[in-house]
């Protein structure tokens, strides 16, 4: 069946929650990322299941001990159904890590899917319930000609050049 | 000129297309990949042009070699006329493939282009002609640098947590 204007417009706007929620990540903004979940959503990351006020605490914890993070969303594969929908978002999601006891300053990159199911209340679209499954991963250390200081002043929080409009 | 509504459906649905054949191939779903091609469908993979059947009875011991496959989809540049388009998929495909043969463990990753013919016929959007471009590749070892975060483990069958959650 071919698609209607409404299915356009809902894909649109589940689409633009994925990607808050990866802006979100990676700029630690918090408020942006709790505009993501219905606030009775369940997040399944295996390592960690929970509310999301849990799933806020966790993230705040955990991507602190990152000096970056990138999550890149390519595939957007979503299936609506009225008022719900199943979605499926391939992102490579790069940690940088400082040089610890473990190894050298490094990138973390994993290869996640998440699969959602999206719900709209009150006509707006939020996840409703996540899981994140993990593909593969890889650890490839940063060549010294990386310096983390030159990135055209990007940065993790409200001070990055993108919050200016 | 500027796009219509019509135009934007065709191009969302002929983007799914390429979406769907990516999670086919990637959980090994060949019911899924096979949708995506019309019946009379000719694939040129390299070397000739395969039929769906051949394509699949090619690609599918081809994929069993790696221990995993992620098809990373960028550039999706659709051009629709009428009943028919042309569309060009980038794709970064991640291969991690087994030690074998004295080679570590290791990534193959390639850049790949899927150039397509597609045809809308009853209503539905399906590739008629594609032919693959390699547009670069590299092997790349992995270094053991300390594990991640534990995560459910994706799977390549039905038994993917993406089923569970319909």
């Amino acid at each position: 069946m071919p698609k209607s204007i409404d299915d356009l417009l809902a894909e649109s706007a589940i689409k633009d929650v994925q990607l808050r929620y990866c802006r979100s990540a990676d700029r630690m903004d918090f408020d942006l990322y709790r505009t993501c979940f219905h606030p009775d959503a369940v997040l399944d990351f295996s390592f960690f299941t929970g509310s999301v006020d849990e799933f806020m605490e966790m993230a705040r914890e955990s991507l602190a001990r990152f000096t970056v993070t990138t999550h890149a969303t390519a595939n957007q594969l979503i299936e609506v159904d009225g008022d719900c929908a199943w979605c499926e978002f391939y992102t490579t999601a790069t940690h940088r890590i400082a040089a610890d006891g473990n190894g050298p300053e490094r990138d973390y990159v994993a290869a996640v899917r998440y699969i959602d199911r999206m719900e709209r209340r009150d006509g707006e679209w939020r996840i409703a319930r996540r899981q994140c499954v993990l593909d593969w991963a890889r650890s490839d250390p940063v060549p010294e000609y990386c310096d983390g200081a030159k990135t055209g002043g990007a940065r993790r929080d409200s001070s990055d050049p993108s919050y200016s409009r | 000129m500027a796009k219509s509504v019509e135009t934007l459906q065709a191009e969302s649905e002929i983007r799914d297309v390429q979406r769907r054949y990516c999670r086919g191939v990637d959980r090994m779903d060949f019911a899924m990949v096979r949708d995506c091609f019309h019946p009379d469908a000719a694939l040129d993979y390299g070397d000739s042009d395969l039929s769906v059947d051949e394509f699949v009875g090619w690609a599918e011991p081809g994929l069993r070699t790696y221990s995993m496959t992620t098809h990373f989809i960028g550039n999706q540049l659709v051009e629709v006329s009428g009943e028919t388009a042309w569309a060009e998929h980038y794709v970064v495909a991640y291969h991690r493939c087994p030690a074998a043969g004295g080679v570590p463990e290791h990534d193959f990753i390639c850049n790949f282009r899927y150039a397509d013919a597609m045809e809308r016929r009853d209503g539905q959007w399906r590739i008629a002609r594609r032919v693959l471009l390699v547009d670069s590749w590299r092997r790349v070892p992995l270094d053991d640098l300390g594990p991640g975060p534990t995560m459910k483990p994706g799977r390549r069958d039905a038994g993917d947590l993406s089923n569970a959650m319909r």
